[in-house]
């Protein structure tokens, strides 16, 4: 476990210059422009949450970190536990962040300040979403960059943009009764017991994250540094 | 005698690379030069030690422990210099410190800092920035403020100018001072080898074609000299890297063959460098 938080540690001092402050100026733009814009509008900046901590592996490329993790005591799934968890936690720093400041800007800005917001889905709500579509998203995007590497970096967005998209077409088409059963399962926990459906929602995002990072890591255990 | 690192008979493959049977042992307290041309192995013979790369057969052993199943608690005693600075370039050393020392149980910040300092590296500048030879002290300093019982260099000084490469073999005969201490230094600049190193481990085409001590190795092999008239068969098929101009041919032999040669054909001692490049004429023909 050391290892791994000691390579979390390393990569966001690698990515703390080139990413958090382009990411905390990009949260105070939308936050000023929240006055003027739909919250629900702004909140979808979680979606760009993913982008940030991806710089990572453009550094590590660059950096020849291949040498670097080969000369460090690591195991070399330890490298990639890092880089999932380190990516989680920018999706959930950014998600903390960007949601409050929605509200906000949502009591202070021109917009109607009704909550429930719009098609009935409250900011909290819809930055839930958001966070878990992040999740999924970044999920395939890093298990396809670790396994293609970086000099493939069009066909890794291009493919992980159609996975997902298929994703998103064929579920219900694939799995019509249990999706069915899962929206009128999650309708009723959301009216009845809100917390519950975003402890659910934030937990199988992160999920969803763990499971691509435990098959990466496999797959990752035979590749050579 | 105690070896600090052992290779039996590893074996990889790659698609137009392969490393065959390569074994050779570095004894503690010693330098062993691992040279050869570009592109003969020792790189990966180097990746293989660190389980950079995946063995397909033999064994490799370091402190007496496997390769692979102990690979951290080797990492823990070795430093590693390579070619190229790892680290990330936009960051100062105060910063690239922050992220090794954790990694480390023997990490020492004192030592980190005494040779930064007496290597007169800048501490906040980006690293980036430095220069070829400054950045192959800043790994240098890393790779010797863990307590490393192993130094392990892949080709450090290419790219170096002679005052840099200088300033690296003193860092290493002063490191090699201490008897429990042993340096894999992987060069093809052999005037580096000859200088500082004790064992010698020559690699040809992903195969071991000697390894000893540096004197044997001196001792092995002369290169002789003579007229067109002094060709024999016998030379032809003892020599390594015949080569035959206008008025004779000069190759490489064994010193095992000299009683047989011609009295008329000369023979001097042979430096690394003329064996390495004999070794490649050698492999021009075949």
């Amino acid at each position: 476990m050391s290892e791994i938080l000691n390579l979390i540690k390393l990569e966001f001092i690698c990515t703390r210059k080139k990413v958090l402050v382009p990411m905390l100026a990009s949260i105070i733009v939308y936050a000023l422009l929240g006055f003027f814009m739909m919250p629900e509008i702004m909140v979808s900046f979680i979606i760009f949450s993913g982008l940030f901590p991806y710089a990572m592996f453009n550094i590590a490329a660059k950096n020849n970190f291949n040498n670097l993790y080969g000369m460090l005591p690591i195991k070399r799934s330890s490298i990639v536990s890092a880089r999932f968890i380190s990516g989680a936690l920018s999706i959930g720093f950014v998600t903390a962040l960007v949601i409050p400041i929605s509200y906000a800007a949502q009591l202070a800005g021109r917009y109607d300040k009704d909550l429930t917001g719009f098609l009935g889905l409250s900011v909290l709500n819809m930055g839930t979403v958001y966070f878990v579509i992040i999740c999924i998203f970044t999920s395939i995007q890093y298990s396809l960059t670790f396994i293609f590497g970086t000099e493939r970096e069009v066909i890794v967005t291009i493919l992980s943009a159609v996975i997902f998209i298929l994703l998103i077409i064929l579920m219900p088409f694939t799995f019509t009764d249990m999706i069915d059963w899962m929206i009128v399962k999650i309708g009723d926990i959301s009216y009845s017991t809100p917390p519950l459906f975003y402890v659910i929602a934030y937990a199988f995002g992160l999920a969803v994250m763990g499971l691509s990072a435990v098959i990466t890591a496999l797959i990752m255990r035979k590749r050579e540094l | 005698m105690d070896n600090i690192l052992e290779l039996q008979g590893v074996c990889k493959s790659y698609k137009d690379f392969a490393l065959k049977n390569v074994s050779f042992s570095l004894p503690r307290g010693y330098i062993m030069g691992f040279i050869g041309q570009n592109g003969s192995g020792k790189t990966t013979t180097v990746r293989s030690i660190l389980n950079m790369a995946d063995i397909d057969s033999g064994t490799i052993s370091v402190f007496g422990l496997d390769s692979v199943s102990d690979s951290r608690a080797i990492k823990e005693r070795t430093g590693v210099v390579f070619d190229s600075l790892c680290f990330a370039e936009h960051l100062n050393i105060k910063e690239i410190e922050s992220q090794l020392k954790g990694f480390y149980k023997g990490w020492d910040s004192e030592e980190f800092s005494r040779r930064v300092g007496s290597f007169g590296l800048p501490l906040k500048k980006k690293v980036g920035s430095f220069s070829k030879g400054m950045k192959m002290k800043l790994m240098a300093a890393a790779a010797l403020s863990h307590k490393a019982e192993l130094l392990i260099l892949d080709e450090p000084t290419s790219g170096l100018d002679p005052v840099a490469r200088d300033e690296l073999l003193d860092i290493l005969s002063e490191y090699i001072q201490d008897e429990n201490r042993g340096v894999l230094f992987s060069t093809h600049i052999t005037a580096d080898v000859e200088r500082i190193a004790d064992y010698v481990t020559v690699m040809r085409n992903g195969s071991v074609w000697f390894t000893g001590t540096k004197d044997d190795l001196l001792e092995k092999y002369i290169i002789i000299k003579g007229g067109e008239e002094d060709v024999t068969d016998d030379i032809r098929k003892s020599s390594i890297g015949f080569h035959m101009y206008k008025n004779g041919f000069d190759a490489l032999v064994d010193t095992e063959h000299l009683p047989k040669l011609p009295r008329s054909v000369g023979y001097e001692k042979a430096s690394l460098d003329e064996i390495l490049i004999y070794i490649a004429k050698e492999d021009k023909h075949e």
